[in-house]
């Protein structure tokens, strides 16, 4: 029940999110730590270039939130870009998520990609197909900016991702990239 | 036999703690200590800093409420370049500043505080949590993530994100509101507002199940203290800090944030991190007050705004006009909730909320600034010292759950003697010592800039400091 008892429809975004299910391009990480914030900066840099895509929405956050079971439950994919350390710097790795189920011993106000995936099907029945992008880097000094072997890898993953962009949307990218499959 | 208990990590509250309780040769509860034991020490580490920055960084104390420090700091620097910020961007402030309680308030109400509330003081502590209420109340836990976002959406269309924007600065903000920007945050409004009034009319069914805690969670009388506006009602921004006496008479007020140091002083233990500000008048420990949603629905006449007030008036006709018992913490974190959500739509309909006038510049003009503003837990008192060339030589920050923690204190104190009987520690009192601190709703990396986690461990132990028992929470 909620406070009033009553059923709550969830199915549609709220606050200008997309009312059908689509795909959903999550770059997270800290900006101020170097390397950190490449996962902001391959989504910035998809969003600009695709602008015009009507039904992928990108999303450059500083961590993971409970919050985002709310696109998460609108979307039918979504791939997560983060920095790793447990990837050779300037590698990316490329794998499929499972859903983590919810447990009390993790912070509520931080998560992890299969854990708000797992909240996301715990409150409404429904969890996208998730990828995991995890790019390699060695940098997480204080200070914005990327190093040049991770920005060599923004370039390849933005056109690999690219791709996914088009085909998903079926629209063409706002940049005119068409053909950018390139190999992550 | 005197002897100790210690409860260490308590959950659900944002950070961790340990709690030591010790008992007499009686076998009755001597003393309670909650201990903060993380600390980070921003106010030194910001020596020599340009005061520009003094926004930017102080946000990073939290992740939870770093637009609270983004609004001290700030005004403590308009006050350091001695500007009076144009009447648009105090609009937006105060949005966001609102926005910030909203979503915070949502997080302690639906998901750490209502596991108590739905499922039992009593219940399963695996389950009594948010993955608990999932499973029992999906609708409920949806409510909670629904009203969460609609805040954190509001602090991300000003300010462009969710944590840590850096859109306040001093003098006022650094981009004015577009048209687009302000119907987005109109179009979350109603459903937000619809939430808060189920949730409030739930809990006021609800209320008197909960007659043993609300008996003894912090239910002693103290002094209240918060910001009220000119018309003497809820303010968050701006205003007079008012202290009242535990029948909510006036006892003192002032609107210089500057004088605060008449009012408050604080005062160090040896077994916390956290400070014990106290009112200055009444010397220490007699000047414990409290602050928070509580206090300041106490020390404010009315909120203003309709369904706030009628709320508000539902709350004291059942409680009168200042209950003594922390239990209702809960009560007033809703009511702020729809006045938070009500004074949005209000600023963001105003007929200047478009203003491009947002930021006054200034030299500095002032070698020592205060900034006061009302955080979702309470007052929240930021204190700067500059030299001529704007670098930060000094600051003071007295944090809201610090002002409360005497209260806190004496709270675990009053529920350990209500369930302390013996030589163990019984699961009941356990569970309802985590529960009074939630009701203060405690940031301790705020209080203390704590980093990291704990666990939580209580340990009782004789007059001899000998441990009798020991219960540890993961």
């Amino acid at each position: 029940m909620n406070a009033s008892g009553t059923k709550q429809h969830h199915g549609n975004r709220v606050y200008g999110l997309p009312a059908e299910r689509g795909a959903l391009f999550i770059g997270y990480g800290n900006t101020l730590r170097s390397d950190d914030g490449v996962g902001p900066a391959v989504v910035l840099r998809l969003a600009k270039e695709h602008s015009g895509s009507a039904e992928c929405l990108f999303l450059a956050l500083q961590q993971l939130s409970p919050e985002l079971a709310l696109d998460l439950c609108a979307a039918d994919r979504v791939i997560f870009v983060d920095a790793s350390t447990q990837v050779p710097a300037g590698k990316i790795k490329i794998r499929r998520l499972g859903v983590e189920d919810p447990h009390p011993g993790r912070p509520f106000h931080t998560s992890s990609p299969e854990a708000v995936l797992g909240l996301t099907l715990a409150l409404y029945e429904h969890a996208p197909i998730a990828w995991s992008v995890a790019i390699g880097v060695s940098d997480l000094s204080l200070g914005e900016g990327l190093s040049k072997e991770v920005r060599k890898c923004v370039d390849r993953l933005v056109r690999h991702l690219g791709h996914h962009v088009t085909r998903w949307s079926g629209a063409n990218p706002a940049g005119g990239k068409e053909n950018s499959h390139g190999n992550a | 036999m005197s002897r100790t208990i210690n409860i260490e990590g308590v959950t659900r509250i944002e950070g961790h703690a340990r709690i030591t309780i010790e008992l007499d040769d009686q076998g009755a509860v001597r003393d309670a200590q909650f201990h903060v034991t993380q600390f980070r020490g921003f106010e030194k580490f910001v020596e020599g800093r340009p005061l520009t920055e003094m926004p930017s960084v102080m946000a990073r104390i939290c992740g939870i409420c770093p637009v609270s420090h983004l609004m001290a700091s700030a005004k403590a620097c308009d006050e350091l370049l001695a500007v009076e910020i144009p009447p648009a961007a105090v609009r937006l402030r105060k949005t966001m500043n609102l926005a910030q309680l909203v979503q915070s308030h949502a997080l302690s109400f639906f998901h750490l505080s209502s596991p108590d509330l739905l499922l039992g003081f009593d219940s399963d502590p695996t389950k009594r949590n948010i993955f608990g209420l999932i499973k029992l109340h999906p609708e409920f836990a949806r409510d909670g993530i629904l009203l969460r976002r609609f805040g954190q959406d509001v602090i991300a269309l000003l300010g462009g994100k969710k944590i840590h924007p850096a859109w306040v600065v001093p003098g006022g903000v650094n981009d004015p509101l577009t048209a687009e920007r302000r119907d987005k945050i109109l179009e979350g409004i109603p459903a937000a507002l619809d939430i808060a009034r189920r949730a409030a009319d739930w809990l006021a069914t609800v209320i008197d199940r909960f007659p043993n805690e609300a008996a003894v969670f912090a239910n002693f009388p103290t002094m209240f203290a918060g910001l009220v506006n000119s018309d003497g009602q809820l303010e968050h921004y701006d205003g007079t800090m008012r202290f009242v006496d535990s029948q909510a008479r006036t006892v003192a007020e002032f609107s210089d944030p500057r004088q605060y140091t008449q009012y408050i002083a604080e005062a160090t233990e040896n077994f916390t991190f956290l400070k014990s500000p106290y009112f200055k008048p009444a010397g220490y420990p007699t000047g414990i007050y409290r602050v928070g949603p509580l206090a300041r629905i106490i020390v404010a006449q009315s909120c203003g705004t309709p369904a706030a007030d009628a709320e508000l008036q539902r709350f004291r006709a059942k409680l009168g006009r200042a209950p003594t018992s922390s239990f209702y913490y809960h009560w007033a974190r809703l009511i702020e909730i729809l006045y938070g959500i009500e004074t949005i739509e209000k600023l963001m309909r105003d007929p200047d909320a478009l203003d491009p006038r947002v930021r006054a510049r200034a030299r500095p003009n002032r070698n020592e600034g205060v900034g006061i503003s009302e955080a979702p837990r309470g007052t929240l008192i930021h204190h700067y010292k500059i030299d001529d060339h704007g670098q930060m030589k000094w600051a003071n920050l007295i944090i809201a759950t610090g002002h409360n923690n005497m209260a806190m204190n004496r709270g675990v104190k009053q529920v350990a003697e209500r369930f302390i009987h013996g030589d163990t520690i019984p699961e009941g009192m356990i569970n309802r010592v985590e529960a009074v601190i939630r009701c203060f709703d405690p940031c301790l990396s705020c209080s203390t800039h704590a980093m990291g986690q704990m666990p939580l461990l209580i340990t009782l132990r004789n007059a001899k400091g000998e441990v009798l028992d020991e219960r540890q929470r993961d």
